[in-house]
């Protein structure tokens, strides 16, 4: 709109739709051995769903150029809108005569439909300004309102940020002359975004029911809360980026503290009220954490180039603040493991029988044994490129957990059918030797006289080193190819990778102690019941530029 | 043309701006399920007539936990669930219980018919929409199931006791202990029957075909009377007992399954029974008690005697050769109250009131019924006491009593143990979620 010398002022207008549809398919045979002995066999589900997603945003750019041309100035200022519309169905039939998957054909069949749409407008202003490269610096604010926020939705919360960053190889001539340091720059950031309801929390819901052909209503177990607040997630970062040898190695040092305020939490009713819970903010929570990566080219010859990354990082979370009653979530009861919400612990300590206080202690019931954290001490991955005679490139990625703890059932369950290796043994740790293993770690005799558990129970800590991915390609030469296609093929690579190859562990109580009953989730993930581990895969590539 | 197409879009674009106020939002209503706020002032009859049945659909709330948690914890059954062998060891005492596990259904599952109950009592007292005597067959009818969810919540955690007053959630009372819950509860029941009495002759509401016989305020009040009958029997008031068993629907000459009862139907929103036997859960009998059964009682008729015996190995070893046959489709009824117990009862109370005749008399009826000769044993008190038991072990098998009966006469150490080492449990734990509540909330 305006373009001078020093200054510009644009406008700029996007918006857009996107429309996602997915459709799955489950289909258990009615002759398969588990629904056989099913009252109505045969189970299949047809579902679709549809997100319609659009959005606009409307923003002013203000630059300047000042104190000739060193000082540079960026202005902007903007609204957003953004709405979505999810339409969820699905039909599922039972008792299917053999051979048919459509559910429709089904003896008994169920239907679900749900819709969910939420709308989200947001005002936004920054500055940012640049100081001839050597000081970069932003501030700025935005303020956002949800529908999703109950009654509140028409109320606007500031979220601030501010940036700055020091690249002190500009400052002076120094680093040119010490030769060696190319990069060397402190940085720290503050930034605060909204963790916005799940879809619901404001409804209290009467459901359907049924009995006898007679249609009725009845309560759902969780009570709406119209007065949730959106969550507010503070982060403050700070580091240094720093390179050598003119980059050829670099390193990146990162200290985070992030801290979120009003976390949504459920408030757990006393049940025999006919609740379970209602959302509600209800704690805060921090995670501190480090990261630190070196990248380094070790070799750089005209045959061959090594490039190794090692990456280290832990992450500790703590509830600093919880107005609702220590809980148990995930898994499959305290019997095996749980995750506890208590304050000034961490939310993913796993903790479970036996109770440690007397039973005529007062605080007796929610006295826990504490049986390890699901994050690790620490992790470290090491990546590696190696190439070599200009066309072979050869790169591996090695990632370490230590020290972490899983929820095991599958030894359990496993004992239980008599389905371990070492059933007949006697050498478990704890075993008096008169007993084979396969009894003496089962849930009756886990147990000592006093009702602890004996060593070698669950759940199980165990650290991991696993060959995450690795690959060997190689590019066929564009002399070769020119010769060969004239110029019609530009390039050639053929190779092959794998993933997840192969592990180490010391976890003994299943396959892997990656293994997830229940997919991710923020807690009550790491459940291991004796599922299948991540696949290994191995895969060849031809890949062919025209 | 294009420089035309673009600034009809432009044009386009800021029309819509200008059409309405990009920054306005509106309150979002849920659009997919009804709200309890919406029957909470000037509920319709229709509605009022949705939460009614709701009330009768939710009387089966936790009814498979509740009974196979009994049972298993009184030794008259097992739950050989393939996948949890919790069933069989912590239940039955040969690990520590747990306050954290599945089997906390069998005492939380009633709190949601309680909740209904008052969803209903408040809704009533705020509409105009039905007239006073309707509105009384709504009330008795929901402290009718509300008093019956509480006893059953109050069975599984005995001296624990039960919160009497749960309408608001944030501020629920204290545990009241277990002579004042049975009191409580007796209050619910009666205010219910006092309802009943002021609801003229029929309910505005249908109700499902398991309540025939059951479906008018009049007969609905002898089901009720029935609980209440049930609550002073647990009270050991005995008085108070042969007061209420004329006004329930005991009758010594009728059908002993007579009775209200569950009705079940795989078709959603409906479930299928849950009693049944099914790929993961085998109901089974402890053996012993079948073994000893009296020649020719048909109440063996409750079990199925299997080919190869079951076996249970995960964590405990047992083996038994019976096999729940009780319910075997997914639309077989299950009784509430039956008047085979209402005999039972009367028999108990002619006993303690020193009416040898009359309990003897009303063993008969049982024993007639099931096949056997009259009862030759002695006619002391205990004696009678004893035999009433062993009627009930095998009358009520699988109907949630064993446990319960033999604890109110201290009786726990003579339940039958099948495996050694097994223990009977006195009541369930208090829920962690419970214990939290009071610890957050004291």
């Amino acid at each position: 709109m305006i373009n001078k010398e020093n200054t510009s002022l644009s406008l700029k207008v996007n918006g857009g739709l996107d429309y996602q549809s997915g459709f799955a398919f489950i289909y258990l045979p009615t002759d398969l051995q588990s629904q056989r002995a099913e009252a109505n066999p045969g189970f299949a589900q047809d579902t679709r769903t549809e997100v319609y997603n659009s959005n606009i945003q409307v923003a002013a750019v203000f630059t300047q150029l000042a104190m000739g041309g060193k000082l540079n100035l960026t202005t902007s200022a903007g609204a957003v809108r953004l709405h979505r519309d999810f339409r969820y169905n699905y039909t599922r039939g039972r008792n299917l005569p053999v051979g048919v998957q459509n559910p429709s054909r089904g003896g008994v069949q169920q239907l679900g439909t749900e819709y969910q749409l939420n709308t989200d407008v947001g005002i936004f202003a920054q500055q940012e300004a640049n100081y001839d490269d050597k000081i970069i610096g932003t501030v700025g604010i935005r303020f956002d309102k949800s529908t999703l926020n109950g009654d509140n939705f028409n109320k606007f919360y500031a979220f601030p940020k501010a940036s700055l960053a020091l690249n002190l190889t500009r400052f002076g001539d120094w680093a040119t002359k010490s030769g060696i340091i190319s990069q060397l720059k402190p940085r720290i950031a503050y930034g605060a975004t909204a963790g916005l309801p799940n879809w619901g929390t404001p409804y209290s819901q009467l459901d359907i029911t049924g009995i006898g052909g007679l249609s009725g209503l009845q309560p759902l177990t969780t009570l709406g809360n119209p007065q949730i607040k959106p969550e507010r997630a503070t982060e403050l970062e700070y580091g240094l980026d720093l390179g050598l040898f003119n980059n050829r190695v670099t390193a990146e040092f990162t200290l985070y503290n992030k801290k979120v305020v009003d976390l949504i939490q459920p408030l757990n009713f006393a049940p025999t009220t006919g609740l379970v819970s209602t959302n509600i903010n209800a704690a805060d929570l921090v995670n501190k954490g480090l990261e630190l990566t070196i990248g380094a080219e070790v070799i750089r010859s005209r045959n061959v180039t090594w490039f190794v990354q090692p990456i280290f990082w832990y992450n500790r979370s703590e509830i600093t603040r919880l107005t609702i009653p220590e809980r148990l979530t995930g898994g499959f009861g305290a019997t095996f493991g749980q995750w506890r919400v208590k304050e000034g612990y961490s939310p993913t300590q796993i903790v479970g029988q036996p109770r440690i206080l007397p039973t005529t202690d007062p605080n007796y019931a929610s006295s826990w044994t504490v049986y390890g954290d699901q994050q690790p001490k620490y992790e470290l991955s090491l990546n590696q490129r190696i190439t070599f005679f200009k066309n072979f490139e050869f790169s591996a990625l090695l990632h370490y957990r230590n020290r972490f703890t899983v929820v095991s059932l599958q030894r359990v369950l496993f004992d239980e059918g008599g389905n371990t290796s070492d059933w007949n043994g006697t050498t478990e740790t704890g075993n008096d030797g008169k007993q084979p293993n396969g009894i003496y770690r089962q849930n009756v005799n886990g147990l000592d006289e006093s009702g602890k558990p004996k060593p070698g129970y669950n759940p199980s800590v165990a650290s991991f080193l696993k060959l995450r991915e690795v690959s060997l390609y190689y590019r066929v030469p564009k002399a070769v190819l020119n010769s060969a296609f004239r110029n019609v093929v530009q390039g050639i690579r053929v190779g092959v990778s794998g993933t997840n190859l192969l592990r180490w562990t010391d976890y003994k109580a299943g396959y892997d102690p990656e293994n997830s009953n229940f997919g991710s989730l923020a807690l009550g993930s790491g459940v291991d019941i004796g599922s299948a581990p991540l696949a290994r895969r191995m895969m060849f590539h031809v890949a062919i530029d025209l | 043309m294009k420089f035309i197409r673009y600034s009809i879009l432009t044009a386009a674009v800021l029309l819509s701006l200008n059409a309405c106020n990009p920054f306005r939002t509106d309150l979002q209503t849920d659009p997919n399920y009804a709200s309890v706020e919406s029957v909470q002032t000037n509920a319709t009859k229709g509605q009022l007539d949705n939460l009614a049945i709701g009330q009768f659909s939710l009387a089966r709330n936790a009814l498979a936990t509740y009974n196979q948690v009994v049972g298993t914890i009184g030794k008259e059954l097992f739950n050989f669930n393939s996948t949890e062998s919790r069933w069989m060891t912590e239940l039955n005492g040969l690990r520590p219980i747990d306050n954290s596990a599945f089997y906390n259904t069998a005492t939380t599952g009633f709190g949601l018919p309680v909740r209904q109950a008052n969803i209903i009592i408040a809704s009533v007292a705020a509409t105009n929409t039905v007239t006073d005597v309707q509105k009384s067959g709504y009330l008795g009818m929901a402290n009718t199931f509300k008093g019956l969810a509480y006893l059953y919540m109050l069975n599984a955690q005995g001296t624990n006791g039960v919160r009497l007053s749960i309408e608001n959630p944030y501020k629920p009372s204290k545990a009241a202990t277990y002579a004042e819950s049975l009191t409580g509860i007796a209050k619910i029941l009666d205010d219910g029957a006092a309802q009943l009495d002021k609801a003229g002759t029929s309910f505005a509401f249908a109700t499902p075909s398991g309540f025939a016989g059951f479906n008018t305020p009049t007969t609905f009040k002898q089901f009720n009377r029935a609980i209440a009958l049930r609550v002073a029997i647990y009270q050991a008031d005995w008085a108070k007992a042969a007061t209420l068993l004329p006004q329930t629907f005991y009758n010594a000459t009728g059908d002993l399954t007579a009775g209200p009862k569950h009705t079940f139907s795989a078709t959603p929103p409906d479930f299928a029974n849950p009693l049944i036997n099914t790929a993961t859960v085998r109901i089974v009998a402890v053996q012993k008690l079948f073994d000893d059964i009296e020649a020719g009682d048909k109440r063996l008729a409750k079990v199925r005697v299997l080919a190869t015996p079951a076996t249970f190995s995960s964590g405990v070893t047992y083996t038994t050769k019976y096999i729940q046959n009780l319910y075997n489709t997914a639309n077989d009824p299950v009784p509430i109250i039956r008047n085979e117990e209402l005999v039972l009862i009367a028999a108990e109370i002619a006993a303690q009131q020193g009416n040898t005749a009359e309990a003897t008399r009303n063993i008969n009826i049982v024993r007639a019924n099931a096949g056997l000769a009259v009862y030759a044993g002695a006619t002391t008190k205990d004696a009678l006491i004893n035999a009433i038991l062993k009627e009930r072990l095998y009358s009520l098998w699988y109907e949630g009593h064993r446990w319960v009966d033999m604890r109110r006469y201290n009786k726990l150490g003579e339940i039958y143990l099948p495996v050694t080492g097994m223990k009977v449990l006195e009541r369930l734990e208090k829920p962690v979620a419970e214990v939290n509540w009071d610890l957050q909330n004291p």
